[in-house]
């Protein structure tokens, strides 16, 4: 080859590469401006998590998938659709009233509105899987609030002079959510709360049932969850920090965490009932109108003046009222008022 | 040319430049205050076993601690499960809980209703349903619900006695005179579970 062969191979190369220079420096241009937003700032929360219905007003993760998320829809829907107004004639539903402000199912929308704002899947703040059961024994979790704990977080966070934000990462997305109150309200829904079980059944054909929860447990869920999210006074930072350390117990009224069961159950009438969780730790409510008190008072509620209820939703309802009774001390004087009416105030 | 090609060599420089911008930052400098602690919230469990994998082929789990057996959900014709209301009625003699297998759940998880206790519910619920429309249904069911109040508390819980003395009061109300002196009788005969009920205001229930 001679030199101005050479010389013009060269020139063609170069040219060669200022053309494919041009083209991705064009590329690059075009992929960054279009990237920059998802890189640069956290997309807005309206666009990222949706309104559950028109009654309940909490934002659901887009991760939320599956039964879990099919179950909480229906749950939300066939809980408005119930009639517990008017009750019957003489039915004391003071409690009910006192804990949800009303009497109608409203109400309770408007209470679980008040307290829970997003709802997340399993493990998306918490980090648990599905595979991870901290409760043990293979169970799964139903539903968990989470916002107390980050709250308390929150309060060191902000003692420390940082910005107490949680990032909820999913995949390549990331949601900022500024705590400011114990009413963040973050609840994470487990395969738990989706999921239907089989169960061995001596039918005549030999076949297995299948033991499917009804609205009417999964709303109660939701209720007791709701509670978690007061907390009647403000913590300090030195408090929270204690807690995490393990130094002292969190105050029974924030975040109504959950205690030891008693032995019995003792009636109005003096009569005292073997309680069958006795013992147990982390069953039972550890001061009244903690998270089972407020369930209570919506099962008695539901129970007795539900209308419209298949079979299969009241005994859901009657065994949730007799079982969470075991978990709430006092329980039937507690919905009497005998021991004053709660305090649904929260900071 | 040479001036075009410096041009060109700035133009591919800025691009890159521009591109590595766009790339995600690192670690972002404010601390994340909020990320779980190690102390685990408290959570309402739905008290249900381990579930098993929905995938048609899965192959069939072992039995849970409880010795309930799982099966897989392959079981069913390819579809999911039906509603609620519109899977098959129990139609079998109902077997109450026991005790131990109760505690054994609440232990296991402490926050959810246990799942037999639900289960038993539901069965419950299905037999009613029979017998709330005819009377031989009634007559079967309202035995093994005096069975069931009669129990000792050493093996069948309050909360199961409860259900099963509510549902005694229902049918003798729906049917009169044809379970009222069996009913009276229970009533005398178990004055624990009928305060507790009493208590409840569930002899109170509207149909």
């Amino acid at each position: 080859m001679n030199s101005r062969n050479f010389v013009a191979k060269w020139n063609l190369g170069r040219a060669a590469f200022s053309v494919a220079g041009i083209a991705i420096s064009l590329a690059m241009t075009v992929l960054t401006s279009a990237c920059r937003d998802d890189a640069g700032t956290p997309p807005p929360r309206e666009d990222v998590l949706e309104a559950l219905n028109e009654h309940i007003r909490a934002k659901v993760h887009p991760a939320l998938q599956g039964r879990p998320r099919l179950h909480l829809v229906e749950t939300m829907a066939d809980m408005m659709l119930v009639n517990v107004a008017p009750a019957r004639p003489g039915a004391n539903v003071e409690s009910f009233r006192r804990v949800f402000g009303g009497t109608s199912m409203s109400n309770v929308a408007l209470f679980l509105n008040d307290r829970i704002k997003y709802i997340l899947p399993q493990g998306l703040v918490t980090g648990a899987s599905a595979a991870d059961q901290s409760l043990g024994g293979g169970m799964v979790v139903g539903a968990t609030n989470v916002g107390v704990p980050i709250y308390l977080q929150s309060v060191i966070a902000r003692a420390r002079g940082m910005n107490p934000v949680i990032r909820i990462r999913a995949g390549s997305r990331e949601d900022q959510i500024e705590i400011t109150s114990p009413r963040v309200g973050l609840v994470e829904l487990g395969v738990g709360f989706g999921m239907e079980t089989r169960f061995p059944v001596r039918t005549e054909d030999g076949r297995t049932a299948l033991l499917a929860h009804t609205w009417v447990r999964r709303s109660s869920t939701l209720v007791h969850e709701a509670r978690h999210s007061d907390c009647r006074v403000g913590v300090t930072a030195a408090e929270a920090e204690a807690v995490f350390r393990g130094e002292t117990q969190p105050r029974p009224d924030c975040g109504y965490p959950h205690g030891t069961c008693p032995a019995t159950i003792s009636l109005p009438d003096g009569t005292i009932v073997p309680n069958s969780a006795a013992g147990v730790e982390g069953a039972c409510d550890r001061i009244p109108w903690g998270s089972y008190g407020v369930q209570l008072a919506y099962l008695k509620h539901l129970a007795l003046d539900g209308r419209g209820l298949t079979e299969r939703q009241r005994a859901e309802a009657l065994t949730e009222f007799a079982d969470t009774l075991m978990r709430v001390e006092n329980g039937i004087s507690l919905l009497r008022g005998d021991f004053g009416w709660p305090d649904m105030s929260s900071i | 040319m040479k001036k075009l090609l410096v041009i060109l060599f700035l133009v591919f420089v800025i691009g890159a430049a521009l591109w590595l911008r766009g790339q995600p930052s690192g670690p972002s400098p404010e601390p994340e205050a909020a990320q779980a602690p190690s102390e685990a919230p408290e959570s309402a469990g739905a008290v249900t076993p381990k579930p098993e994998p929905p995938a048609g082929e899965a192959p069939v789990p072992a039995p849970d601690a409880l010795g309930m057996p799982q099966t897989a959900w392959s079981d069913l014709p390819n579809q999911d499960p039906p509603p609620v209301d519109d899977a098959p009625r129990f139609t079998g003699a109902l077997e109450s809980p026991s005790v131990e297998s109760l505690r054994e759940e609440v232990a296991r998880n402490p926050h959810g209703t246990p799942p037999s206790l639900l289960l038993y519910a539901q069965r419950m619920a299905d037999r009613m349903e029979a017998a709330m429309q005819t009377g031989d249904e009634a007559d079967r069911l309202f035995a093994e619900l005096e069975d069931c109040v009669r129990s000792p508390t050493e093996r069948v819980t309050i909360q199961v006695q409860v259900v099963c003395y509510t549902n005694a009061g229902r049918l003798s109300r729906k049917y009169g005179g044809r379970f009222k002196e069996r009913f009276e009788n229970l009533v005398a005969s178990a004055p624990t579970v009928a305060s507790m009920v009493k208590a409840m205001g569930l002899d109170e229930i509207v149909e």
